[in-house]
């Protein structure tokens, strides 16, 4: 709490503020104050992702952090937690990890942040935990496999990148992975994890400033200075497009097709490609919903997502269908990214540009989702107004732009996955 | 050990559960054509979450129409005399941040999460649609296609789906919960459209309806917008709605079946009593016990089968207790290799039967009457949960405001209460619906 209150800016709503400032160690704090409901939500995100680790390390030592610390064991963290009804969990994805407590707000927020820290900062690890641990993520790994949606994506992942590539490894890694970690390759990494720079701590809730700032204090004193940050590797180097065809046990019928694109999170370019896939298929009056499903009926459900991973960003459309159809299908999409004729009209970009402005306005309508939005942020180590530079870049974003844009999308640049063929 | 124990009272010392304050200010008015309004204002982000619930569902239609009121639910989105169908789903893209519709057994419900701006223009939209909707033959032949492809994906989306469904339609074998909300695949591909607009102008009436809005909104403000649009439209008197009873029946119902999964999974479900608006305590010992006896850590089921005796991997629960009729408490167990079925059974039985108030320590108690407020406050975050919530309260006949006495209710349960609800409802003679799932 060195260099206090750097700037204090208004939200979207009337009634939340959100406040930031620099703690020790220069670790970032968010604090946005609300009142009607009796909970608070405390976030830690380091940039300490799965890319930067072996298969599913990230993902089981986030998991694992709470089996137990240096001073209490599994049951004595579970009891001071749980008889408070405070929940701790933890989110694991390819460029950060989180810790997130929730609790009452009439409870002692100074005892269970005092545990929370403990439980963060003094994992212990414990080898018999870990057992039962592995289990639980091995129990993760299997229903994953049974859910079209992670195994389409799964192996697009594995197509798109190449094999020494972590991203070419799903989050939670494989079962063999998880088999072979002991106790001191977590511990290995968790140490780096707390050293990480641009550390993020978020809180959301029935509180005041001054509490924050105490909570704040609390846990940015344990981070470490450390010189052994994680090395990215450059990821816009990717294996050529392919299709790939599966045949699952269940009886399922899933598509995924997706295009990467140069593209940063922090730019206009990124705004323009989120209007353009709220046109292609983002929403239920977009060309491919319209003309796959309304007009052609091919498909149950489809739906286009822009994700941007790192330095690039991904276009990809999934849907279900039956597989009878999925030849189809594939030729439609072709021919339509071949000539992008129809696909963006005057009346489709207002629908679109309306669309997007109404989903970014509305991101933030529960604590929960205000703290996730805020998690984006820090992801993309932009400032705490990230969904309004959004909307400000959204509203200079012309027609010409999209049109643009589409034009840079192949139709031989597509990664596909089939389920079902 | 010591540092622990004095941490441990310190806690406990700060919990006072009649301390935490929620603004449960909800405003409920019946217009004078029985439409009901529910309205909470919640001031946190600027966003009002809008449910348009009509109180009927699968568990009101009759044998071969099963599914319809899924397939009306479809339909809801085609053209009304004033709006083609593009021209709704545009208006819902350019004015909503989200839109959905759900048909539950109750009830079918349509939610729209708007900025507040937007309320009124999604109330004038909402009586567009229930006083003109068009019965147009192509777009329900659309939508059946969509409907058959919807039921195939779920079915097949995981393998424990379908082993569910199959639970249920035994669990019910001659209620109204026996089919499945999509319905019968025979009874989708032939109910015809006018079945579909027999239905929607039976039920889509305003003594059907409740609008319910939760969000940052002026409630004066809202309510005297729904009564502008709403109270000119009349209703005509409800058919009675036929809910069946599931018959009596003594012993259990099993079903033992294979599918391609990697474990065995047993499902044991007791049945237990019907919902109302006096059973606010029962409802809440029954959560109290998914807790108390399912815990993956504490849970008296779980150690018991899983580290004491080496019987199971893995134990759950779910309780299933807003219908109505009488639902169930499910325990869900993953059995350890070669671990027979009444090994299982006999042990579990055998627990309930020997609960006795020893085994529920006071801090135990305190803890998952704690955890249970706090899950209870945890889900107030979320507007759209709030609406979905009164929705579900209403299409059962019982009080929206039936949660405002938890903290009091919660207070005063006992440890007898707890082990008098496990022996009477999960013991050798209460009915039970049984399904084993074994790999192929």
């Amino acid at each position: 709490m060195k260099k206090l209150l750097l700037i204090v800016l208004a939200s979207f709503s009337a009634a939340a503020q959100t406040v930031e400032w620099e703690a020790d160690n220069h670790t970032k704090v968010i604090f946005v104050e609300t009142k009607e409901i009796p909970i608070i939500d405390v976030a830690i995100a380091f940039h300490a992702g799965s890319r930067y680790a072996q298969p599913g390390l990230a993902n089981f030592t986030g998991q694992a952090t709470m089996l137990g610390s240096k001073f209490f064991n599994k049951e004595q963290v579970n009891a001071k937690v749980s008889i408070t009804g405070s929940e701790i969990k933890t989110y694991v994805d390819e460029e950060l990890t989180v810790y997130h407590l929730r609790s009452l707000s009439n409870i002692s927020q100074e005892t269970i942040v005092d545990q929370f820290n403990s439980a963060v900062f003094n994992a212990a690890f414990p080898s018999q935990e870990l057992r039962l641990q592995k289990q639980n993520i091995l129990s993760d790994i299997a229903y994953e496999q049974a859910q079209p949606e992670e195994v389409a994506k799964k192996h697009l992942y594995k197509s798109l990148f190449p094999s020494a590539s972590r991203y070419n490894s799903p989050i939670k890694g494989y079962p063999d992975t998880i088999d072979n970690y002991h106790t001191s390759d977590l511990q290995k990494y968790h140490a780096k994890t707390l050293g990480q720079p641009y550390t993020t701590i978020i809180i959301v809730g029935n509180t005041s400033i001054d509490n924050a700032k105490r909570m704040s204090k609390a846990l940015s004193q344990k981070l470490i200075a450390s010189n052994s940050t994680f090395t990215k590797e450059k990821l816009y180097t990717a294996n050529d497009p392919q299709t790939i065809s599966i045949k699952p046990e269940q009886k399922q019928s899933y598509f995924l097709l997706a295009t990467k694109m140069p593209v940063s999170s922090t730019e206009k370019p990124f705004v323009t490609h989120l209007l353009l896939n709220e046109i292609i298929g983002g929403n239920s009056s977009s060309y491919l919903f319209q003309s796959l499903r309304d007009n052609e009926g091919l498909v149950s459900s489809i739906k286009s997502n822009f994700e941007n991973i790192d330095d690039f960003s991904l276009l990809s459309i999934s849907g279900q269908s039956q597989t009878k159809d999925n030849a189809k299908i594939d030729d439609l999409l072709n021919e339509a990214f071949k000539h992008k004729a129809n696909i963006i009209t005057e009346k489709r970009f207002k629908i679109a540009k309306e669309s997007l402005k109404n989903k970014l306005l509305m991101n933030t309508s529960s604590n929960k989702k205000k703290l996730e939005r805020l998690i984006v942020g820090a992801k993309n180590n932009h400032s705490i107004n990230y969904d309004e530079w959004l909307i400000e870049t959204l509203a200079s974003v012309t027609i010409k732009d999209v049109a643009e844009a589409l034009q840079h999308i192949s139709d031989n640049q597509f990664y596909k996955v089939y389920l079902g063929c | 050990m010591l540092l622990y124990n004095v941490f441990k009272i310190s806690l406990l010392s700060c919990i006072c559960l009649s301390s935490v304050a929620l603004s449960d200010k909800i405003t409920h008015k019946t217009l004078d054509n029985g439409l009901n309004i529910l309205v909470k204002e919640d001031h946190r982000y600027p966003v009002a979450s809008i449910t348009f619930s009509y109180h009927v569902g699968s568990i009101h239609e009759p044998a071969f129409q099963t599914g319809v009121s899924h397939f009306l639910e479809h339909v809801m989105y085609g053209r009304t005399n004033n709006l083609s169908h593009s021209n709704i789903e545009d208006y819902y893209n350019q004015h909503s941040g989200h839109y959905s519709a759900t048909t539950s057994h109750e009830s079918t419900s349509y939610t729209t999460m708007v900025l507040p701006s937007e309320v009124s223009s999604v109330l004038q939209f909402e009586k567009d649609r229930l006083t003109g909707l068009q019965f147009l033959p192509e777009n329900i032949e659309k939508e059946r296609s969509a409907i058959l492809q919807e039921k195939n994906q779920r079915l097949t989306a995981t393998p424990w789906f379908e082993p569910k469904e199959l639970l249920n339609t035994h669990a019910f074998p001659t209620g109204a919960y026996h089919h499945p909300v999509i319905g019968w695949q025979a009874d989708i591909e032939s109910i015809s459209y006018l079945d579909i607009k027999d239905w929607y102008e039976k039920w889509y009436t305003p003594n059907n309806l409740t609008v319910i809005i939760v969000g940052d909104v002026s409630t004066d403000k809202v309510i005297n917008n729904v009564e502008l649009l709403f109270e000119e439209i009349p209703s005509h008197p409800l058919k009675e709605k036929i809910v069946l009873e599931n018959k009596k029946r003594e012993g259990d119902v099993r079903i033992d079946i294979k599918r391609p999964v990697n474990n065995p999974l047993y499902i044991i479900s007791f049945q237990i009593p019907k919902p109302d608006n006096k059973s606010l305590e029962i409802e809440i010992i029954l959560t109290l016990l998914t807790d108390l006896l399912a815990n993956p850590q504490q849970g008296i089921v779980s150690q018991e089968l899983i580290t004491n005796n080496h019987l199971a991997v893995d134990v759950d629960s779910e309780l299933d207790y807003l219908k109505k009729t009488n639902g169930y408490f499910s325990f869900y167990i993953i059995p350890n290799k070669n671990i027979h079925f009444y090994s299982i059974k006999n042990k579990l039985l055998s627990m309930m039967s020997n609960i006795s108030e020893a085994d529920i320590s006071d801090q135990r108690l305190q803890e998952i009457k704690q955890r249970y407020l706090a899950q209870h406050v945890f889900f107030q975050d979320s507007i759209a949960y709030q609406t979905r919530i009164y929705s579900k309260l209403i299409s059962l006949d019982l009080n929206y405001n039936r949660y405002d006495a938890v903290k009091e209710v919660l207070d005063h349960i006992t440890k007898k209460q707890i082990t008098d609800a496990v022996k009477a409802y999960f013991n050798e003679d209460s009915p039970k619906a049984i399904l084993t799932v074994k790999p192929l």
